[in-house]
């Protein structure tokens, strides 16, 4: 070989990631590609003594108690027939919601009826716009009776114009708050049972027990924002969505976040 | 899998990766612990090897979703956390200081892929590993790691001219 070894090459000789013996013999005569080694490894010193400066100490013992414990909620969880590590996957999530959503609009019907006894239990219970409904735990789609309903119920509100202000208190440390962005302008949130909704026009409040909150925000409403604790975890601007919450993961239509300790 | 050798041999790296990566000590106990929970709980098997560049990938598309939003990425890279430890004179904390500082305006110069091929590399990880994280051929790892070594270098303030 007479040409000189290109960088890549010479870095991979440095890292020892090659068996390029014919690399290895150019070397060993070529003064210039040996200098040229050299100085990568100067860099990569001054690389590494640059990424070390970086460190930090860390819990390990807190982290592994906090690993142990998601493993066994998970590990309990799908001996009960659910899925919820990480993740619950986006079907089973959404079909959820899908059924819920059905039950709500039943509910949110039935209780425009006049003399509807659900309508009275609503605003006894509910105070506030009569275009919010709520529903007990909503089923599975096609799932047998042991899996059925986790212990959750939910408030839907139709809204035909903005703003839209989403306001949850009492979330625990720790919980996960998943917001999916959905088509038209109904709003919609579900949290674990016990959870105490309120709604007015164009705000929705929850007192949530521990557990997971699922809420669809509309996108054919603008301005809409989402308060949780006291601090704007999400919010619509002239420039977009603006997502000053703790987020764990964002995809285009959904956003995860978990409320810090 | 044994949970705790498991968890020992992988997460104080896991960890310090992620937070190479991200600038922000909870991002990174978050993604860490998030990837080793999917672990254990989806029974994960495999060699050593294999795993941990499943855990590290896992890892990296969390970070990757998480900061999907560039200012917000931007933001965590700025933060300046506090590092924990033995106390240590006035000069001696401020020269750490810049030296920490110069290291993540570096890092943060770099392209989302080159930073992800820097530090892995610089977790051990070998070239073919890399590039199943990234999603590249593994023949190019070696030319894609040196131009990013050498942006990394450059921005430091180191002259990236080879010999």
């Amino acid at each position: 070989m007479s040409a000189h070894l290109d960088e890549g090459r010479l870095l991979a000789l440095r890292d020892r990631d090659t068996d390029g013996e014919e690399a290895r013999r150019h070397l060993a005569s070529c003064a210039a590609c040996t200098e040229a080694l050299d100085t990568l490894r100067a860099r990569g010193s001054a690389v590494e003594a640059a990424l070390s400066s970086l460190d930090e100490q860390w819990d390990v013992e807190a982290a592994r108690s906090r690993v142990r414990g998601r493993v066994a909620a998970a590990s309990a969880a799908a001996a009960r027939g659910r899925t919820v590590v990480g993740r619950r996957p986006r079907a089973a999530l959404w079909s959820l919601s899908r059924a819920a959503g059905l039950l709500l609009v039943t509910a949110a019907a039935a209780s425009a009826l006049p003399g509807s006894p659900l309508r009275a239990w609503l605003g006894a219970r509910f105070g506030g716009d009569e275009r919010a409904a709520t529903v007990p735990p909503p089923a599975v789609e096609g799932a047998p009776a042991a899996a059925l309903a986790p212990e959750a119920t939910g408030i839907r509100l139709s809204v035909p114009s903005g703003p839209l202000r989403v306001v949850l208190h009492d979330v625990a440390a720790g919980s996960e708050v998943r917001v999916r962005l959905v088509p038209g302008t109904e709003a919609s949130v579900y949290a674990p049972a016990g959870s105490r909704f309120t709604s007015a026009a164009g705000r929705v409040e929850a007192r949530v027990t521990p557990g997971e909150v699922r809420i669809e925000l509309p996108t054919g409403v603008d301005p809409v924002s989402l308060e949780v604790g006291g601090r704007i975890y999400l919010r619509s601007t002239e420039a977009g969505l603006e997502v000053p919450g703790p987020v764990v993961t964002r995809t285009e239509d959904e956003i995860l976040f978990r409320i810090p300790g | 899998m044994d949970f705790d050798a498991t968890f020992d041999a992988m997460y104080p790296p896991l960890v310090r990766y992620c937070h190479r990566l991200t600038g922000d000590r909870d991002a990174a106990e978050d993604a860490a612990q998030e990837a080793l929970v999917r672990l254990f709980a989806r029974s994960v098997e495999g060699p050593a090897p294999a795993v941990r560049v499943w855990l590290f990938k896992t890892a990296t598309h969390l970070i990757r979703d998480r900061y999907r939003v560039e200012e917000n990425r931007r933001r965590l890279l700025q933060a300046n956390p506090v590092t924990p430890g033995a106390p240590e004179g006035p000069e001696r904390s401020l020269e750490r200081s810049m030296e920490r500082e110069r290291a993540r305006r570096a890092l943060e110069r770099l392209t989302d892929r080159d930073r992800e091929m820097l530090l892995m590399r610089y977790e051990g990880f070998s070239y073919r590993e890399i590039a199943d994280v990234i999603d590249v051929a593994a023949t190019s790892v070696g030319t894609l790691l040196a131009r990013a070594e050498r942006r990394f270098f450059e921005a430091l303030g180191g002259s990236g001219e080879m010999a």
